[in-house]
């Protein structure tokens, strides 16, 4: 393991609202690895949008605010340096793709425009460079005959075409690293599938580092080097893909697993949905987020937040009572790991 | 495009069909007839004046004359001004109306489209206050109370702007001013929405994640996008300028179309309600055609013509 290329150390950030401010997240620390894909998981509301967008600085600003913490990339701290740094780095340095495809293109303009601008923006190239290397783009992700679809625009691209020219978009300028926000949720299973290929193979060409903010365990397991899962603001648990499948130590991650639906599992047995909802980030409990779903609760998971503990040093890291010492005996929880997952 | 085109003309042809049948309806249903007056004429003289103007002849075959006179593009002469054709009227005075039209119009948009990007971008701010307060002034203040206030002040109490008149450049400020405010608030108000709409969008945010710089963000496509309900108001825009423009030519004394079109109701002069109507209805659906063809100009997911495309 090298010098992480991208470093969240210790990230709040809030949102004010009307009925008060929203602790959306609280307190994240996340490293990316040189061309590696950390996948965040977690469901609505965990806060990884969040924390991805606090990385572009694109949290709308009110009612947004990063309140502390840092983000360190190539030793600059994105969050202390000017806006004028923020616009070469952005695009430029970190790409970023979003969830719907249908609506994140300018419906104006033709796709060709919409890839030329950050080339003539960051690296000032000339209209017909820009113009053969938007083209060049749009082959790369696979859109056939993109001499002639470099100059359609947005409506006369399907879903799946759409998506691509995002990337196309994200990619243009050849970033170090790519925000991947949800990228597949908005479209059909096997397109989904297709742009998850496209994206690992675009990332072994250009070495690009991913972060892929997904709910989707399945699109994890197919793309992911490394996953953080995040619950109610914080990280629980991180560690790499096999860590998190095979050896997982928090009850969050068995009840992501678990509600998971798989293919050999029998039809009788339903999956099995995490009770409760997830805490009021308008008032955050002080312990441990989980603890009120979480069926080994003890009382110390209410009144403290664990601290992280190292699993395997430096690759698998949990956030959980039942690591400590005095926990009670692991057997319980080795039972329904092998329930969950084999 | 040019099957598009061609239907529209159609279509337009009919609608003048309709306008003119209905004119020519209501024309005669005001009573008097053109040589209504107060002095009292020999009946002989009245009798000879109407065979002379074809209006002995029954309703339907009045009907008939004009509809192909007007085929032919001949609008007859005036009753009043009997030295004059309807045409020669016409192609005198709509210069002068089309040029304060076009100043109020263009006006409208340009100081519209500004003030609501204003708005827009310093939103719930001092600047969007003032830009509001001054389109609710806009909106209720009708043309008529404002022309002479711009008189009063511009002309008379700082003698900056001529009073009234025509011929020099000077002179169509004030009459444009007056009949474009109304205009002016509707256009910044519906910018200003337009705007706050179009900032939430997903694309925007792609555009900034992009690392285009605000003012690149707002140029290249907050802006377009945002025009596009503006542009479908231009039509009605047109048609509110030009219907105004009858009151304000009368106060600045502008020698245009309005004066003609309301005397020759008060006077019952035939030829020229049924000109002047039919004049204006052609222009004012050319002007929907051309705001239709730039709206698909602007926003390529309209495609005029329809059926083209994939």
């Amino acid at each position: 393991m090298g010098k992480p290329i991208l470093e969240i150390k210790d990230l709040h950030v809030a949102f004010k609202t009307y009925a008060g401010e929203v602790q959306a997240v609280r307190g994240v620390d996340l490293q990316l690895e040189k061309g590696e894909t950390l996948a965040i998981v977690g469901e609505s509301g965990s806060g990884k949008s969040v924390t991805a967008q606090s990385v572009m600085r694109l949290i709308p600003s009110p009612p947004g605010k990063i309140k502390k913490g840092e983000i360190l990339f190539e030793g600059k701290d994105l969050i202390q340096i000017s806006d004028k740094e923020m616009f070469r780095i952005r695009g430029s340095e970190i790409g970023m793709i979003f969830q719907d495809p249908m609506t994140s293109l300018n419906p104006t303009m033709t796709v060709g425009k919409q890839i030329m601008e950050g080339l003539m923006w960051h690296q000032k190239l000339s209209k017909d460079e820009a113009y053969q290397r938007a083209v060049e783009m749009l082959r790369l992700v696979g859109i056939p005959t993109p001499e002639k679809r470099v100059n359609q625009f947005p409506h006369q691209f399907s879903g799946g075409m759409r998506q691509r020219g995002m990337i196309a978009i994200a990619l243009a300028c050849n970033p170090k690293i790519l925000i991947a926000d949800e990228p597949t949720t908005a479209l059909d299973v096997t397109i989904q599938a297709q742009i998850l290929e496209l994206m690992k193979e675009l990332q072994v060409k250009t070495e690009t580092a991913i972060i892929l903010i997904t709910h989707d365990l399945g699109v994890v397991a197919e793309t992911a080097h490394r996953v953080a899962v995040m619950y109610g603001g914080k990280v629980v648990e991180t560690g790499k893909v096999e860590d998190i499948f095979y050896r997982s130590r928090h009850p969050y991650t068995w009840g992501l697993l678990g509600s998971m639906p798989r293919l050999d599992i029998k039809r009788e047995d339903d999956l099995s949905p995490i009770p409760g909802s997830p805490p009021d980030l308008f008032d955050p409990p002080k312990g441990c987020p989980f603890a009120d779903r979480c069926p080994y609760a003890m009382h110390i998971c209410h009144d403290e937040m664990p601290k992280v503990t190292e699993v395997t040093s430096g690759t698998h890291q949990v956030a959980c009572w039942l690591e400590d010492s005095q926990a009670p005996s692991i057997e319980s929880r080795g039972a329904k790991v092998n329930i969950v997952s084999q | 495009m040019l099957r598009f085109i061609g239907r529209r003309v159609v279509l337009m042809l009919l609608s003048l069909w309709v306008i003119a049948t209905l004119t020519f309806v209501l024309m005669k249903c005001i009573p008097g007839d053109p040589f209504t007056s107060e002095k009292k004429y020999p009946p002989q003289t009245i009798a000879n004046l109407k065979a002379e103007y074809g209006l002995d002849k029954s309703i339907p075959e009045q009907y008939v004359t004009y509809i192909t006179n007007l085929a032919k593009f001949d609008l007859g002469f005036s009753i009043n001004n009997t030295s004059r054709t309807v045409n020669e009227m016409l192609s005198d005075s709509f210069p002068v109306s089309a040029e304060l039209g076009a100043y109020s119009v263009l006006l409208a948009l340009c100081a519209g489209v500004l003030m609501g990007i204003t708005a827009a971008l310093w939103q719930n701010r001092l600047p969007d206050y003032v830009m509001m307060i001054l389109a609710v002034i806009g909106i209720s203040v009708p043309s008529f109370v404002l022309a002479p206030f711009l008189q009063k002040y511009f002309g008379l109490e700082w003698k900056i702007l001529p009073l009234a008149g025509w011929g020099d450049p000077p002179q169509i400020i004030l009459p444009a001013a007056a009949l474009a405010l109304g205009q002016v608030a509707l256009i910044a108000r519906l910018m200003r929405s337009s705007m706050l709409d179009v900032v939430t969008q997903d694309y925007i945010r792609t555009a900034r994640a992009k690392g285009l710089p605000p003012w690149r963000v707002i140029s290249r496509h907050t802006l377009r996008n945002a025009i596009i309900p503006v542009v479908t108001i231009m039509g009605p825009a047109i048609a509110a300028v030009l219907t105004g423009s009858f009151v304000i030519e009368k106060i600045f004394s502008i020698p245009g179309m309005g004066k003609y079109f309301v005397e020759s109701i008060t006077n019952r002069d035939y030829p020229v309600i049924m000109g002047t109507t039919i004049f204006y209805a052609s222009f004012l659906i050319m002007m929907n055609l051309l705001v239709d063809l730039t709206y698909g100009w602007i926003d390529p997911r309209i495609k005029v013509g329809g059926r083209e495309g994939r």
